[in-house]
């Protein structure tokens, strides 16, 4: 009696763990996407080769793709009706990774408009169309005596006006000897610093103005050098070499949320995307800039200096000599890039 | 410089002192007599709880059941001469007589012998003190005896396992080191070890934990809802009361098993002093990696020890010491993370000094304690993130006793160090030390009705480092009737030093710990109603519902960047959900089955959702939001063998799937898209709207006692996932490669005890 019992429950215990056993716990995290391609690119109104990068929305993970994309690009202007086939070519970086590209040599007009097409052998099609904003009137108001710099940009109409920045082309200045020898000396360091005057805009007649303080600017300068090590007490001067002033004469669509290209935003797809039955975005510009230096009496009145805090003769009593600037990572920002580049 | 600790002692001293001048109980005191004392085993000298201790004379019945300490304090006693009784099923009742003038305070100290024909039902009752099944508003009280019910590879049991046949308890399964409970993530759970705060107490290995049952005297667990002693945490509290040495004899065990040795030494000291002493170390890489086909690559241990010293008659002290470490990787190497081991250590010291003074109707206990957790992950020599925290914890705690109510109250103050290096990991959250001090003090009056009714109404008020001043209110209620018992609870509970996690991965377990921003403590409200009916001796019946509001959460954000680093971003929750237990027991057959139903959703904040989703806020399933589960218990004794077997079956979690795979280029300018590498990115679905699959396992283990005139053996064999049922841990969505639990995997064992 009690051994019956025990087969047959043997018998059972056999039977439901072959049951449960076999329950599905397979699972496929992957459900499918029918958009073909993702693309980045843009009409470039100043260039006489346009390019674009084509991805191919894959089912596996990966950032190699190597292998010929199944893919034909082609533009065609919405004016006009000419059509233009785009040449595919690769290109491999250094860690192997193959990016696909494609090239055509036209310029494209301003005020026209052209729709890009994408489309893979078997029919589907990723498009996106953009108008190539039209030309604008761009002059800058300043002097070699006063700080103050006035930016004109007009247009009829006055287009999108994207990444409107003063970008400060400077250096830090480091003692050419230290003390004690041992001590070590790092090189001079290059570090442009971009403000950004986006919104900042008045509206004048047929257009916008920008009214730029480049005092106010320098404090931003020396902030971002502080903050990055690049200056110390004993050596607290930067050394301006170039100032900029540059944007974008962007189509409608290219207009970020809040005005902002923040990568954590705009990295989720459909963010900041013009694209039809795909991703990424495809957009249609030229930079417009100007640069110049200022002279020295006027370097010197908003805070740029190239004077050396060390003398030739280093000595162990001046704070100069003793602490050399030596630069620090942004943990915030630069970690996050240096990631990936 | 001051100290954090002069500091802190100054603070408390100035609040005791404040609190005496007003302490309850200084005039009635005088009018009437107090007895109290210490109840004992005579045989081993351990304290034994839930002694009740009565004083009769004539119709005047007057009583109390002693603590976990062995404690009993029976206030406000009319003058007159009493007879004294204490009982505890399974030892001989002890009586005296008393003469108790007004304004006598009398000790006296209780060794109670055991019965020697204690068995059979006699043990049952013993038992019946606590169970499985016996939860009174979200709180149950657990043995050791209850602990050793629940199969595990060790042959002795671990507090861990217990907690996972819970219904509400949500476990990573056998990796993870992770507990959640009631939908509280486990840097929400405060867990104490003799009053010391440890933060990370579960092994990467999920049958171990800083807590094997031969060290544990009695454990507290509050699922939420629990009163004003305890504050500093959102969710719940593990509180592990340990046992003393033994003060009559020397006492050793050694237990050998492929996945964990350990050894236990205690004994007296000098006089009436004793010691206790538990190490543990894992053998996984040694022996259990030689027969298991998956990789093992986990090292973990723990050292316990404690040494208790009765100063006077009024007067005990205990000093205890706890260190754990764990190493592992729980995900192979992926792309983007190519060393993903994750080291931590636990370490404490704790005082803990009970008195019982001569001229009140009091017990005092004073506590202080330091403990640290320090934890790195990434390589050995240049780990890729670190976290420190120091934890200083000063405490006084006292309770008026009275004939119809007792009042407990205290005062605290904690400091809390943070030093973190994260690497990016958290890139809102900005690396740094933080010294953070929490004081404050808390009173907690418990009323019986004498009609079944007994009601504790407290609140705590403290200051959390910046954030201000805040007052929680506490309260929990039971009525009894017969067979039947209601309870409730309810409370406000906040929690000022934060863990962050990345819960996008289950793989990564690494917490770090901040303090909350100024002004947005996290914040959170609990209900908890509750009924049990206990039929017969053999059987018990219980149901629990339960809410929990939650308030400024941090979580990470979402990003479509295959990596994890991240933002942390602000949310909301709430819980809501259900407890059902049966329990049943016998002298040779014990069985718990039990099922929970738990709904955990967070309310996501992102800056970004309204131009991902065209929505400010998206309510989702957090990833340990497990819906459903079940677990049966069964334990019996056959032909000399004890046999175990645990079932335990939990529908699937939450995660994000994944539509596609493609790159990403920052259009912040005329770029370059030939000479930029771009990123690679994943295309999410909306976040946490997949279901992996249900998670179930069978566990067994059959043991043979024996014993010789040297020693005690205990040999033990079992199964780990019986039917191999190929259990998911992790799933990594940038390879879609999986990490399962462990497979089937036979185990043996045997424990030697001098």
């Amino acid at each position: 009696m009690r051994f019956s019992l025990l087969r047959n429950t043997t018998l059972g215990v056999l039977i439901a763990a072959a049951f449960l056993a076999s329950c599905e716990s397979g699972v496929s995290p992957l459900i499918g996407e029918p958009r073909p391609f993702t693309i980045w690119g843009l009409l470039d109104a100043a260039a006489d080769t346009q390019r674009v990068r084509i991805f191919s929305i894959e089912g596996e993970p990966g950032v190699d793709r190597p292998g010929t994309l199944d893919a034909a690009v082609t533009t065609t202007n919405l004016e006009t009706g000419e059509t233009v086939a785009w040449t595919p070519y690769q290109v491999t970086y250094d860690d192997g990774v193959t990016a696909h590209l494609f090239e055509a040599a036209f310029r494209p007009v301003h005020g026209q408009r052209y729709r890009l097409d994408v489309a893979r052998s078997d029919g589907a099609v990723s498009s996106a169309t953009v108008k190539v904003p039209p030309e604008v009137d761009f002059t800058i108001e300043r002097s070699d005596t006063s700080p103050r710099v006035y930016a004109y940009v007009r247009g009829d109409p006055l287009p999108n006006l994207l990444g409107v920045e003063m970008r400060y082309e400077a250096t830090n200045v480091p003692p050419a000897q230290v003390w004690p020898t041992d001590l070590k000396l790092h090189p001079v360091v290059n570090y442009p610093v971009e403000i950004s005057y986006q919104g900042t805009e008045d509206i004048v007649r047929d257009g916008v103005r920008y009214d730029i303080n480049m005092v106010d600017d320098f404090a931003i300068v020396e902030e971002t050098y502080k903050s990055r090590c690049l200056v110390t007490e004993g050596n607290p001067n930067i050394a301006l070499r170039r100032i900029e002033f540059h944007f974008i004469s962007a189509n409608e669509e290219w207009n970020p949320p809040g005005g902002v290209f923040d990568p954590e935003v705009l990295v989720e797809p459909g963010a900041l995307s013009n694209i039809e039955n795909g991703y990424g975005f495809f957009g249609a510009g030229v930079v417009v800039a100007e640069r110049w230096t200022p002279p020295k009496g006027l370097r010197d009145f908003i805070g740029f200096s190239s004077e050396q805090g060390c003398s030739l003769v280093p000595s162990a009593g001046n704070p100069a000599c003793t602490s050399p600037p030596i630069p620090c990572l942004d943990n915030v920002n630069e970690d996050i890039w240096s990631l990936y580049f | 410089m001051t100290t954090p600790l002069s500091r802190n002692v100054r603070i408390l001293l100035g609040l005791v002192g404040f609190a005496v001048l007003f302490m309850p109980g200084r005039v009635h005191a005088q009018q009437h007599a107090v007895v109290r004392g210490f109840v004992t085993s005579q045989d081993d000298g351990q304290p034994l709880q839930g002694v009740h201790v009565i004083l009769t004379r004539d119709d005047t019945v007057l009583g109390a059941v002693t603590d976990p300490d062995g404690i009993y304090l029976i206030g406000r006693v009319p003058e007159g001469q009493y007879i004294l009784q204490a009982t505890f099923i399974g030892f001989e009742t002890f009586a005296d007589t008393l003469d108790l003038a007004a304004g006598d305070s009398q000790h006296l100290d209780i060794a109670l012998a055991e019965q020697q024909a204690a068995i059979g039902e006699v043990v049952v009752e013993a038992e019946r003190e606590t169970g499985a099944a016996r939860v009174t508003a979200g709180q149950q009280r657990v043995l050791p005896q209850d602990i050793e019910l629940i199969p595990s590879p060790s042959v002795s049991g671990d507090l861990v396992n217990y907690l996972a046949a819970q219904p509400g308890v949500v476990s990573m399964g056998d990796r993870g080191g992770q507990v959640f409970i009631r939908g509280g993530e486990p840097s929400q759970n405060l867990t104490l070890i003799d009053g010391m705060n440890i933060y990370q107490p579960f092994h990467l290995l999920g049958f171990y934990s800083a807590f094997p049952s031969d060290i544990i005297n009695n454990a507290d667990i509050y699922a939420g809802g629990f009163g004003a002693e305890f504050s500093g945490r959102l969710s719940s509290v593990i509180d592990v009361q340990t046992r003393n040495g033994n003060k009559r004899h020397y006492e050793a065990g050694v237990a050998l098993t492929p996945f964990v040795n350990s050894a236990r030494l205690e004994g007296p000291l000098v006089g009436n002093i004793s010691f206790l002493g538990s190490a543990r170390i894992s053998t996984l890489e040694e022996v259990a990696a030689l027969y298991v086909a998956d990789d093992l690559p986990y090292r973990f241990g723990d050292l316990f020890g404690k040494v208790h010293i009765p100063i006077a008659r009024n007067h005990q002290t205990s000093v205890s010491t706890v260190h754990t470490f764990d190493r592992g990787t729980l995900a192979e190497p992926t792309l983007f993370s190519s060393n993903n081991e994750i080291r931590w250590k636990n370490t404490a010291l704790g005082f803990r000094h009970l008195v019982l003074p001569r001229a009140l109707p009091i017990l005092g206990e004073a506590l202080f304690s330091w403990s640290r957790l320090q934890t790195e992950f990434g390589p050995r020599d240049e780990p890729s993130r670190t976290t420190d925290v120091d934890n200083y914890n000063l405490e006084v705690n006292f309770t008026n006793f009275g004939q119809r109510a007792e009042v407990g109250w205290g005062f605290f103050v904690r400091n809390v160090e943070l030093t973190t290096d994260l690497g990016g990991t958290y890139q809102n959250i900005v690396d740094n030390f933080v010294r953070s001090t929490n004081a404050g003090g808390w009173a907690e009056p418990e009323f019986d009705f004498g009609n079944g009714l007994r009601l504790r109404v407290g609140a705590i008020g403290q200051f959390f480092g910046n954030s201000g001043f805040f007052v929680e209110p506490r309260m929990r209620g039971v009525f009894e009737r017969g067979i039947h018992q209601w309870s409730m609870a309810a409370g406000m509970y906040r929690q000022n030093i934060i863990g962050l996690s990345d819960r996008r991965d289950a793989a990564s377990i690494f917490t770090a710990y901040a303090e909350a921003p100024t002004g947005e403590v996290p914040v959170a409200l609990h209900g908890i109603a509750g009924y049990r009916i206990t039929p017969s001796s053999s059987l018990e019946i219980s149901a629990e519902a339960f809410y929990k509001n939650l308030r400024n959460l941090f979580i990470a954000e979402w990003t479509s960047f295959p990596r994890f680093t991240t933002r942390l971003q602000p949310a909301d929750g709430r819980v809501v959900g259900m407890d059902l237990r049966v329990e049943f027991r016998r002298p040779n057959f014990y069985a718990f089955l039990n099922y929970g139903y738990s709904s955990t959703r967070y309310n996501a904040m992102q800056e970004s959702l309204p131009v991902w989703f065209g929505t400010d806020q998206l309510a989702f399933r957090p990833p340990h939001d497990r819906r459903h589960q079940l677990n049966l218990i069964l334990s019996g004794s056959l032909y000399g063998f004890d046999m175990s077997a645990r079932w335990n079956i939990g529908s699937g979690l939450p995660y994000t799937q994944v539509r596609g795979f493609d790159g990403f280029i920052l259009m912040d300018g005329v770029v370059d898209v030939e000479g930029i590498q771009g990123f690679p990115r994943v295309i999410y679905d909306r976040p946490y709207e997949g279901i992996l699959p249900t998670y179930h396992r069978l566990d067994l283990t059959i043991e043979r006692q024996m014993s010789t005139r040297a020693a005690d053996i205990t040999v033990q064999i079992g199964a780990i996932n019986a039917y191999n049922r190929p259990n998911l841990f992790a799933l990594d969505v940038f390879t879609l490669q999986r990490t399962d639990q462990l497979p089937f995997v036979p185990t043996a064992g045997i424990e030697i005890e001098f």
